[in-house]
């Protein structure tokens, strides 16, 4: 292999990375504060996805795209939060159960209103050419997306790490009850992560349309692989979000390099490899 | 009880439906199937919409006969086919079944007709075998083989472009396998050396790591379409891998609706099928005006629309030629379909029950503001077997990921 | 468990007169529901027994199926070697994936068989070699035995019948015996059941690969039905439909996953009528049943007889 092509496939690979860190980072917080995991991620993905690459036809601005992408999504997850899944607070695997219905309705509701054509997000010509790392070329906007995952991890690792809201969602995951007891209102910081989480998959959605197409039956494929990077990582997890993300992102760049027949299977190696020694993943803590 | 309670009661409100739905003989019922919703329903509306039009254009009767359409929603899956059909065969009274659209859903239709006898005009749906080695006598097909057009793509691609070494990325199933299958045999005939084939699982979204490794050739083939075609012309160019290799692409990759999403930087791709809605021909324009009359300027009637059209035509001319729907009439004149008339060009089927056809090679071009396929050469008169002789093309093994060999210099090549 | 036996002779009865009454394509109607309500109910021997929500059930009738298809097929295996090798194939998946997922719990467990279901999807097209890839494997065909040809609709709704009874009633014999309690009282205190000295983790294990098997004798009939086996039975909207079903029809009850699978079979018919929002319509009834009814028909049922028999026995 020579060193060209494995900086080009490393580099790859944590673009890929830091989409699925983008994806998955709000959905396994949201997790480990209330054990409920949206199912409706993808489909949520998908509506931001559809919403942004139409704001940036509407005004050819890539930010307000991906801001809007990300409200409609959040909107669309405080509305789930609030109507539904109040209703069966505490039963997490009605609250679950919802969420799959939820996705659907929405992924339908997509289709009737984008029809069944895949879709591509106009990008400015500058954002395409490429930039010079030094070691190589990249195109500019790759460099942006794993940018953009860094900052965002920064700011979560802060956030968790330096304040008090970071503290008390710690306190949440750690141990609900306790942290109820010392008069922390979980609920409520549920809300909000769970808006954060759906606001990043919204983003995601115009984001990774950068480079991917998007199109009926990505929510499917964007869960599944949030779900992979997450149960590498540990449910809960904020680094292992980024660990599994990584691990799934350079395994599935240097496979598809190299074997592309089988990618797939590369893709869920990982995962079955952590579920037989290590079921709760690799920064899980056991329940 | 309360089971069996439900039970009666839908048992008794299917009786009902049955009832309702009784067809007087004087009609004649045709059912339309393909995937109106799911991840393929641009294909079902397509067709949806071709039918519309033929719908229109035939009447409301013939030989006698009402016509009566239904479309049924076959969600792109074989296990709904098999059940629609079923539903049309036992519950409608169907006579004859425009459909399926897809590789898998035609297969499952083709096995389910060979049973039921039901006069069958396959419309988009691919896989040779349909028409070659499992074919069924109730079942004709309005569209194509995976290789047909290929067959003349092959062909123009060493002589014309010049290109003797290609590098092909594909989706990793039969219809891909089969359209490079078509398209090597011809290539390495007409003097090409080598087309080196790397499969991805299909809904492969990131392709950067494919480019990295790419091989160095003349032009870079992409075989497939959809999502993943998008994504992938996409991150051609974003590597600008396009300043060395020309990409050059299969059948449906600029074929089926995604050239506005592609924009500018599709200019001048080529590829061929047997329908391009660049054509300029009577026959074309005043279709194409029909449909957009009916469907509104926007939609761009594409192939799997005209191949709706052309097999709903197929079944009522069957009709009107056997003057009754009974099946072995109907399915006689269907298997001798003659349409000179067609949008896409004159057509006749073959003793397999496929069309013999024009072949267009295609570039992407812009005309009123918009990016279409323009023929740039015909091909006429191709069959589904290229030049070969029929019975020896079916003795060979189907194509698949490794077969026909890659290199040209392969004896398998001599022998053809 | 309270007296069913009057559903058990009802049921009897229309699953006799059904073929006999009945036109073609409710006969053929009546055997997917048949197929699904088997699917269903190994999804709720877990869910109502365990608490174990899953959704890989369909992914081993996916499994039972290809195998079918694959040794039937393509290496021309006589149907009497096939199907065993069937559904010994499928179970083998299940004890994998059971020691996979045997320590997780609730909602983990869901998404673990997710990801695990979808890793069977995609293997199933990506094996093209083996599996024919999206276009599948067709030309499967029940074997004639005896002279009896099961690929008639009819005779194959008898001999599905029979096997589908059968399978509710050994069923029942588990929810009523001392395995069925204990994996009610592992559900709801699983700790008092390791410390009274129960294989907490071997009973859960063994349940998982039961419903398995359920599930893979509903794959071997669904591949005979169908005719054709392509990979989108093993696609995540079949497991949601199935878990839709059982959680309309009551999954905590013998009879419910069975009543679900009806009304949807009933209610998809009506709706593609009218509409190809097929999908959305699932999404509603599943949202709906979940708000309103968590435990399903049956349980709805059950309880309107319940209070019916006792403002019965106050006024007599």
């Amino acid at each position: 292999m020579n060193l060209d092509t494995f900086i080009f496939l490393a580099l790859n690979g944590l673009t890929l990375a830091a989409l699925l860190f983008i994806m998955a980072s709000g959905l396994t917080l949201a997790f480990g504060l209330m054990r409920v995991v949206n199912l409706a991620h993808g489909a949520f993905y998908l509506l931001g996805g559809y919403i942004g690459v139409h704001v940036v036809h509407a005004t050819d601005s890539l930010v307000l795209g991906v801001l809007a992408g990300g409200v409609v999504a959040m909107v669309g997850g405080v509305l789930m939060e609030r109507l539904l899944l109040q209703r069966v607070r505490g039963l997490d695997l009605s609250e679950a159960l919802l969420t799959i219905a939820v996705g659907l309705i929405i992924a339908d509701a997509l289709l009737v209103a984008y029809g069944g054509r895949p879709i591509s997000l106009p990008l400015p010509p500058d954002l395409r050419m490429p930039m010079d790392l030094g070691v190589m070329m990249y195109p500019t906007f790759r460099v942006i997306i794993m940018a953009v995952a860094v900052a965002l991890g920064l700011v979560l690792w802060i956030v968790m790490a330096r304040t008090r809201i970071g503290a008390a969602i710690r306190a949440g995951v750690d141990d609900r009850e306790t942290a109820m007891a010392q008069g922390i209102n979980v609920p409520l910081l549920f809300a909000g992560v769970f808006a954060v989480a759906s606001f990043l998959a919204g983003a995601a959605g115009v984001i990774g349309t950068s480079y991917m197409s998007l199109s009926q039956g990505l929510d499917v494929r964007v869960l599944m692989l949030s779900l992979v990077v997450i149960i590498i990582g540990g449910m809960g997890s904020l680094k292992g979000a980024a660990v599994g993300a990584l691990i799934t992102g350079m395994v599935s760049s240097f496979a598809t390099g190299y074997l592309p027949q089988f990618a797939l299977f590369f893709l869920f190696l990982p995962m079955t490899l952590i579920l037989v020694f290590r079921p709760q993943g690799l920064f899980g803590r056991t329940t | 009880m309360t089971t069996s309670r439900t039970l009666m009661i839908g048992g008794v409100s299917a009786l009902a439906l049955a009832a309702f739905q009784a067809q007087a003989d004087d009609t004649v019922h045709v059912g339309v199937i393909g995937p109106t919703s799911g991840v393929f329903s641009f294909f079902g509306e397509q067709q949806r919409m071709g039918v519309e039009l033929a719908i229109e254009e035939v009447g409301d009767s013939v030989a006698g006969h009402n016509i009566e359409v239904t479309f049924y929603d076959s969600q792109g899956d074989p296990e709904v086919v098999v059940d629609r059909l079923r539903a049309m065969q036992s519950r409608d009274d169907v006579d004859i079944v425009v459909g399926p659209v897809l590789g898998s859903t035609g297969l499952a239709g083709l096995d389910w007709a060979r049973d039921s006898g039901m006069p069958t005009v396959i419309s988009y749906s691919a896989p040779e075998d349909i028409t070659m080695r499992d074919r069924a006598e109730n079942v004709v097909r309005a569209g194509w083989t995976g290789a047909q057009p290929m067959f003349a793509f092959g062909e123009y691609v060493v002589e014309e472009l010049g290109h003797k070494e290609i590098v092909m990325v594909g989706q990793d199933y039969s219809f891909p396998y089969n359209q490079i299958g078509g398209f090597l045999k011809s290539f390495c005939a007409a003097g090409g050396e080598s087309v080196e084939r790397i499969w991805h699982p299909t809904g492969t979204s990131d392709y950067s790591s494919i480019l990295a490794t790419l091989p160095e050739g003349d032009a870079v083939m992409y075989n497939g379409a959809g999502s993943d075609g998008l994504a992938f012309f996409q991150q051609y160019h974003d590597f600008g891998v396009d300043q060395r290799m020309p990409l050059i692409g299969g059948s449906n990759f600029f074929a089926v609706g995604d050239l506005p999403e592609m924009g500018d930087a599709a200019l001048g791709g080529m590829s061929a099928l047997q329908y391009a809605e660049g054509l300029e021909t009577e026959n074309f324009i005043a279709f194409r005006d029909a449909f957009w009359e009916m469907h509104g300027e926007d939609t761009m009637p594409l192939a799997p629309a005209e191949h709706g059209y052309v097999a709903f035509r197929m079944a009522i001319d069957a009709v009107e030629e056997a003057g009754s729907t009974d099946r072995e009439p109907v399915i006689s004149a269907l298997r001798a379909t003659e349409m000179p008339d067609a949008p896409r060009g004159p057509f006749y089927l073959d003793d397999y029950g496929n069309p013999v056809q024009n072949i267009y090679i295609y570039e992407v071009q812009e005309r009123d503001g918009r990016l279409v396929n323009v023929p740039v050469e015909t091909y006429e008169e191709v069959s589904q077997f290229g030049p070969y002789d029929p019975e020896e093309y079916m003795a060979n093994e189907p194509d698949s990921r490794n077969f026909p060999p890659e290199d040209c210099s392969d004896p398998f090549y001599d022998e053809l | 468990m309270r007296n069913d036996t009057p559903i058990i002779i009802g049921l009897i009865a229309v699953l006799l007169l059904w073929p006999l009454v009945m036109g073609d394509y409710a006969v053929s109607q009546g055997n997917r529901a048949m197929i699904y309500a088997l699917m269903a109910l190994s999804f709720s021997v877990l869910a109502g027994r365990l608490g174990w929500f899953s959704l890989c059930q369909t992914s081993f009738a996916g499994i039972s199926g290809y195998t079918v298809a694959i040794l039937g097929v393509k290496y021309g295996w006589p149907a009497g070697a096939v199907i065993p090798t069937a559904i010994l194939v499928a179970v083998a998946f299940a004890v994998v994936f059971g020691l996979l997922t045997v320590r997780s719990r609730k909602v983990s467990f869901l998404m673990l068989t997710l990801a695990l279901g979808q890793m069977v999807w995609a293997l199933s097209f990506q094996w093209v070699d083996m599996t024919g890839g999206y276009n599948g494997i067709s030309g499967i065909r029940m074997p004639m035995v005896l002279g009896i040809n099961f690929n008639d609709d009819r005779i194959f709704f008898a001999l599905l019948a029979v096997v589908t009874l059968l399978m509710f009633l050994g069923v029942r014999r588990l929810y009523q015996s001392r395995f069925g309690l204990l994996l009610l009282g592992i559900q709801e205190n699983e700790e008092r059941m390791r410390a009274l000295g129960h294989p907490v983790y071997l009973a859960r294990f063994v349940a998982f690969v039961l419903a398995g098997a359920i599930a893979a004798v509903a794959g071997v009939f669904l591949v005979f039905d169908m005719g054709i086996m392509s990979p989108s039975p093993l696609g995540l909207d079949h497991a949601v439909w199935v878990l839709t079903a059982a959680v309309l029809g009551g999954y905590r009850t013998l009879w419910g996953p069975a009543l679900g699978v009806v009304i949807l079979v009933a209610l998809e018919a009506l709706v593609s009528q009218f509409t190809d929002r097929h999908t959305m319509v699932i999404g509603l009834v599943l949202l709906l049943c979940i708000l309103l009814m968590p435990r399903g028909l049956a349980e709805v049922f059950g309880q309107f007889r319940n209070r019916k028999a006792k403002s019965a026995t106050a006024s007599s």
